[in-house]
């Protein structure tokens, strides 16, 4: 074959698989999609009836079809900017009719002669509408930190705008957040103040632990023993354990319960969300400060650094991206960990989960659910970004 | 002048270094020799204090060196570290201001004086606004160089400065700094395991072997009578002989009245040019011009031998 030939066969033979995770997630959408969109009970109690896609519509089922084949389809494009464009296009697609079908069929099927009727988001939405997450993930991979941004600003705003025109109302969880509008704002400013509250009394705990760690060789082991050891306790444990030492701290000491430390409430809460963010924050500080190169250390004190300035100006700069690493880990940490912290009476967004799952109410635990999830990945985010900014302005 | 005086070191019982004695004149360039693990750098850096001895003392100027807080004295000594250790988040402008400002000059004042030293290290007004990762590992070592030059120190620690380079950067910022010495008259103390080096630079060379000295002197006086069997195979052993020939000028054993060549050289050249001058020409005399282009004698090959001998 002459090499003329084989460039002809390279390029009859071009379609090839570019990105498997697309494949996948085409695959997966397309399977999930069979399960119930909706699921429609006469009652909070009583277990629902499925309706399905098909069951829905045919037009809507054309819509998401046409866009699970462009996911399938971008899976082969070979060009990344055009193939990062067309699963980005399908994913928000995908996300936005999501939201308005379920919407309009939920309002469809609301039946005046059965006010209790609870419509509900099924398996089949919520994989679809996970797979559209991913897909914009995936679309927005190698796209220049501006555009991500923009893009995904935008594609919020727009999810935002579809909620709060009402266009959801029908759906169960919509009435569940209706019926919790009057708590809600209250338990979600309790839960990020309590993680804040927890980053920063662990922040200000963390810093001699550290010092100590690093500085003075002897502490080393028995620091990290005993906060490997804490992360060990089961977070409910913890949050018992507490109980009993503060309720008699409450007991004995009247300006302790003045100030509100008692056996149950934000007290407890804090002091744990505190002894489980210690380790994360300690180790990657500690391990940040540790790996400054030993022959930068020896030209800091050959230049005539004393023990401050080598800590101020070499030691700390270098250290800063694991820091804010650490960061992001206790604070992402402790959005999920501030749930359980419902339970001792401290409030927070697990107040809804916890309320959900004894009454048996699925949307309800939702209620208190996604907006963790979404705080967590909002959380997140923002460290990326600033990690980005301290790496590349180092 | 940098004086040790029994100076000795102990690692886990062990004794790596010493006792040593020894004195560094004023304006001198020192090179401490020797073969990896000898303690050349224990040595350098007890001037420094970055290293404490155990027993014995070091006096710069007559002053004991633990009798000044540490970081006082350091930022009065400059320091090229054996490993660059470049600071990897500033900027070689940042690098090279280092001790400046610590000494809390005025901006303007370090502003300035960054350009000059960059000049002097030949360092490219380009490279200053760089990050130590951009550079390469010779533009590293002239940054090195550069910040240990910068708040003008009477006296110069170099921890292998040009370990890692090429022969042919080498050589050019061997002589840069020839140059340099040659220029300022400051003290420089250079550790080299290249015994080339030492005797292209050294004004004193130190043999040191296992924590010790085993030869002290000018690069002509321990070619022309190593000490012991490791000095001799240490600065090349029959090739000492040649190497010898670039330290001995033509004045040395030049011999009086005219004999008449066609091929002449100067007093002041080098027996080893001589040499050369001979080997080319195929002459074994060669007549001997001052300065001022007079014929003051001739030399003779057998002449040059013998004076590769002593
Ligand atoms: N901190 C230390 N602990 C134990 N031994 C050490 C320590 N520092 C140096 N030594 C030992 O002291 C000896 C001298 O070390 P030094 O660094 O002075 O050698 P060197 O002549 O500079 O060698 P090189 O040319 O390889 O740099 C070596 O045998 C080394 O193993
Ligand atoms: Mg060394």
């Amino acid at each position: 074959m002459s090499t003329a030939d084989l460039a002809a066969t390279r390029r009859t033979s071009r379609l090839a698989l570019h990105d498997r995770v697309a494949l996948v997630l085409a695959l997966v959408a397309a399977a999930g999609s069979f399960g119930a969109f909706l699921s429609i009970a006469p009652n909070r109690l009583a277990d629902g009836r499925p309706l399905t896609l098909w069951n829905v519509g045919l037009s809507q089922t054309a819509i998401v079809l046409a866009l699970l084949v462009l996911v399938f389809m971008a899976a082969f494009i070979g060009d990344r900017t055009w193939r990062s464009g067309a699963l980005f296009a399908s994913g928000a697609g995908l996300l936005i009719s999501m939201l308005l079908i379920a919407g309009t069929a939920a309002a469809a099927q609301l039946d005046p002669q059965e006010p209790a009727r609870r419509i509900a988001l099924g398996s089949a939405f919520w994989i679809l509408f996970s797979v559209g997450v991913l897909a914009c993930f995936q679309g927005l991979q190698h796209a220049a930190r501006i555009w991500k941004a923009l893009l995904s600003l935008a594609l919020a705003a727009a999810l935002i705008a579809i909620a709060a025109s009402g266009e959801l109302n029908s759906l169960s969880l919509a009435r569940e957040f209706h019926a919790q509008r009057a708590t809600f704002p209250t338990e979600l400013l309790r839960h990020i103040g309590l993680v804040a509250a927890a980053v920063v009394v662990a922040s200000f705990c963390a810093i001699p632990l550290v010092l100590a760690a690093v500085y003075r060789s002897g502490a080393r082991s028995a620091i990290f023993t005993t906060l490997n050891l804490l992360q060990t306790i089961p977070s409910i444990a913890l949050f018992g354990l507490l109980i009993a030492p503060l309720s008699f701290v409450a007991a004995h000491v009247s300006l302790a319960r003045e100030i509100g430390i008692g056996g149950i409430g934000a007290a407890p809460a804090l002091i744990a969300l505190v002894l489980y963010g210690l380790l994360p924050l300690v180790r990657s500080a500690d391990a940040g400060l540790r790996n400054v190169p030993a022959n930068v250390q020896e030209a800091a004190r050959g230049m005539g650094m004393n023990a401050q300035e080598i800590f101020w100006k070499v030691d700390l700069p270098l250290a800063l991206p694991a820091l804010v690493s650490g960061l992001r880990v206790v604070t992402v940490q402790s959005i999920g960990l501030a749930i359980v912290a419902a339970l001792i009476g401290a409030g927070g967004l697990g107040t809804f989960v916890f309320q959900g799952i004894g009454e048996y109410a699925l949307d309800l635990v939702l209620v208190g659910a996604l907006p963790t999830i979404l705080l967590a990945v909002a959380a997140d985010a923002l460290f990326q970004i600033v990690i980005a900014n301290v790496r590349s302005r180092p | 002048m940098i004086e040790f005086d029994a100076v000795e070191k102990f690692y886990a019982g062990q004794r790596v270094l010493g006792p040593l004695s020894l004195s560094i004149p004023q304006g001198a360039l020192c090179v401490l020799v020797g073969p990896s693990g000898c303690g050349k750098s224990t040595t350098l850096k007890m001037i420094n204090a970055l290293i404490t001895p155990d027993a014995g003392s070091i006096r710069i100027n007559a002053q004991p060196v633990a009798s000044h807080p540490a970081e006082e004295l350091r930022r009065g000594i400059g320091y090229v570290i054996q490993s660059g250790g470049l600071f990897p988040h500033w900027r070689v402008r940042d690098n090279i201001a280092t001790v400046p400002r610590l000494l809390h000059w005025e901006k303007a004042r370090v502003a300035a004086r960054i350009n000059e030293v960059a000049e002097i290290a030949a360092i490219h007004r380009a490279l200053l606004d760089r990050f130590p990762h951009q550079l390469s590992g010779g533009q590293q070592q002239r940054v090195g160089v550069a910040r240990a030059l910068a708040a003008d120190p009477d006296i110069i620690l170099m921890d292998e400065p040009f370990g890692a380079l090429d022969p042919v950067t080498r050589a050019a910022l061997q002589k840069e700094l020839a140059r340099l010495h040659h220029n300022t008259g400051k003290t420089i103390v250079l550790v080299t395991h290249d015994m080339d080096e030492a005797l292209a630079l050294g004004t004193t060379i130190v043999v040191m072997r296992k924590g010790e000295i085993a030869q002290s002197g000018t690069p002509a006086e321990i070619l022309a009578a190593p000490r012991s069997d490791f000095v001799r195979d240490f600065v090349g052993g029959a090739d000492a002989a040649m190497k010898l020939l670039e330290f001995r000028k033509v004045r040395e054993v030049l011999r009086g009245g005219a004999e008449s060549c066609d091929h002449s050289i100067r007093t002041h050249d080098t027996l080893r040019s001589a040499l050369t001058e001979m080997m080319t020409t195929g002459r074994s005399i060669l007549t001997v011009q001052n300065e001022s282009g007079a014929i003051v004698g001739s030399i003779h090959v057998e002449d040059i031998v013998g004076a590769s001998k002593r």
